[in-house]
């Protein structure tokens, strides 16, 4: 009896065993062809010239949160499966199509309307795809950054116009700040990541006077330089102690649509148009998850090389950022710029920008090293 | 050998001529068209200075809100939608170094793009075809909610830059 018991243990174990290996197997496979061009080359490939490198490199003990302020997330995407902690919708009332802020931090629905201010479908899946870059678990080949960051999702944007306050109380609340008639958040931030431009060209004192005490509090700000086709920082890239972010391609060149502003502190791969490189990065775009239009009409959930633009550049730091948190977490936005030389190589000068000096982000040496 | 000169020259020439074919300006303003004002917004907007836009420029609260992604689709002729409304997209000859620049920026190639504008008349894909800057900021308005380019920054009731 205890033979037979012992044969149909073995065989178990050999059967789990098998399992094991195979999905091991699977997923290293799955890592190694459909990792994202952005995040490095495994094996002979060769990188794209502007992959930060982080496809090997493990994340450290720490959970790091990261706040995402956008236009809401799709929390069902399988891509950000077990990725998310509880956010908000901080859009308040007079501009919130559903009325009031909630916990429901979805975006509006597709289609949205507010009076007769029109807004493309695609800013409703922006917050989830730029999440994804942050830390998508790897379900479709969307690969974020750093798979072991969790985010809070918090939404400014809507259908209708995203008002000032409301960006204040967003990141008041992401850093564990209280909010009038808002319960805390559970779940502090360490990075905030704002894909996002506008406001003023110089930037607000009172936004200002937020970061600066936050960056006290060690919380790193990382915002997109925004689409503005090479014309200067707006707010908030260009306030200071936000690690500004512009868009560079595959192959190291400043993409057209970025601003263009020698205060701009690092460049990411923003994706862009296609390039002739025969090579996995020649799309030149970043895979995110998303939501498209099935043949019926009907929205379904997706994987797709389709990010094109700051917003998209600016999660990639955000991820890249946690990673390293997640070995280092008291480090800060200092810190961060005085690792220049282990973080950022130069990228190709651009004519127009004469005072720009554009570094682009890139893991030069084992994260965990101190 | 006396072939391969000339070829080559040939080459050099016509490389020439498409860069002379480019002024200095050549730089392209994306513009968009403008809601009408008859319809106020839910609640009270936001003064200009305080509005913020998803990693784009700040512009007046009636300007469409299309992204880079937006304008590669449109461009490429894939349908893009707005609050539930079609996105038109106009532009001129192909031959045209606005085009060519305009083009270029997104990637694509403007005898696509032309193609499917011909295609349009046919099977309705919102690209609008004419024939000089004059005509784009009209095509633009009549076509809202659309977007075009323009050599410089130009704000009217009907459109303003898109970023």
């Amino acid at each position: 009896m205890d033979s037979i018991l012992l044969i149909i243990m073995t065989k178990n174990f050999f059967k789990i065993a098998l399992h094991l290996c195979g999905a091991a197997l699977y997923v290293g496979l799955a890592m190694a062809q459909e990792s994202p061009w952005h995040l490095g080359a495994t094996g002979s490939q060769v990188p794209a010239p502007a992959a930060i490198n982080t496809i090997t490199e493990k994340p450290g003990p720490h959970r790091i949160v990261v706040a995402v302020i956008d236009s809401g997330v799709i929390a069902s995407h399988p891509s950000l499966a077990g990725q998310l902690l509880p956010g908000y919708d901080m859009v308040s009332a007079a501009q919130n199509l559903r009325k009031e802020r909630s916990a429901d931090f979805s975006p509006d629905e597709r289609g949205a309307k507010c009076g007769s201010r029109l807004m493309a479908d695609s800013f409703r899946t922006h917050g989830t795809e730029v999440a994804s870059l942050v830390a998508g678990n790897g379900v479709d080949g969307v690969f974020g950054v750093n798979p072991s960051a969790k985010v809070v999702p918090i939404r400014v944007f809507g259908a209708c116009a995203m008002s000032r306050k409301d960006l204040l109380d967003a990141i008041a609340w992401a850093a564990g700040m209280q909010v009038p008639g808002v319960p805390a958040n559970a779940y502090p931030a360490k990075i905030i990541n704002l894909s996002m431009g506008g406001g003023s060209s110089v930037c607000n004192p009172e936004l200002q006077a937020l970061i600066d005490r936050l960056v006290q509090d060690k919380i790193i700000f990382v915002a997109a330089a925004g689409n503005n086709f090479q014309k200067p920082l707006p707010e908030p890239a260009n306030c200071s102690g936000v690690i500004s972010v512009g868009a560079i391609n595959a192959e190291n060149q400043i993409e057209v649509y970025s601003a263009l502003d020698p205060r701009t502190l690092v460049y990411a791969p923003g994706g862009g148009a296609a390039l002739p490189a025969n090579a996995p990065w020649g799309v030149n775009k970043l895979k995110v998850a998303t939501y498209e239009l099935d043949f019926f009409g009907k929205e379904r959930s997706s994987a797709r090389f389709s990010g094109v633009g700051t917003s998209f550049a600016a999660p990639v730091v955000a991820g890249f950022i946690s990673l390293w948190l997640s070995h280092n977490p008291d480090k800060t936005f200092d810190d961060f710029l005085s690792n220049k030389a282990k973080f950022l190589r130069p990228a190709l000068p651009i004519e127009k920008c004469a005072q720009c000096i554009p570094l682009g982000l890139f893991n030069a040496d084992r994260m965990g090293t101190p | 050998m006396k072939q391969f000169c000339l070829r080559g020259l040939t080459r050099a020439v016509l490389s020439l001529q498409i860069m002379l074919a480019l002024p200095a300006w050549a730089d392209t303003v994306w513009h968009c068209s403008r809601a009408p004002a008859m319809q106020q917004a839910v609640g009270s907007g936001p003064e200009t200075g305080d509005l913020f836009a998803l990693a784009q420029q700040d512009g007046a609260d009636d300007v469409i809100q299309i992204s880079v992604t937006d304008l590669i689709d449109v461009y490429s002729g894939v349908s893009v939608r707005l609050s539930g409304l079609p996105l038109s997209a106009c532009f001129m000859p192909v031959n045209d170094p606005m085009t060519m620049k305009a083009m270029r920026d997104l990637g694509l190639n403007a005898d696509v793009s032309s193609a499917l504008a011909r295609k349009s008349a046919i099977a309705k894909n919102n690209l609008y075809r004419i024939t000089d800057e004059s005509e784009m900021k009209a095509c633009i308005k009549r076509h809202h909610p659309a977007v075009g380019y323009l050599n410089r920054a130009q704000v009217t009731e009907q459109l303003a830059p898109c970023f």
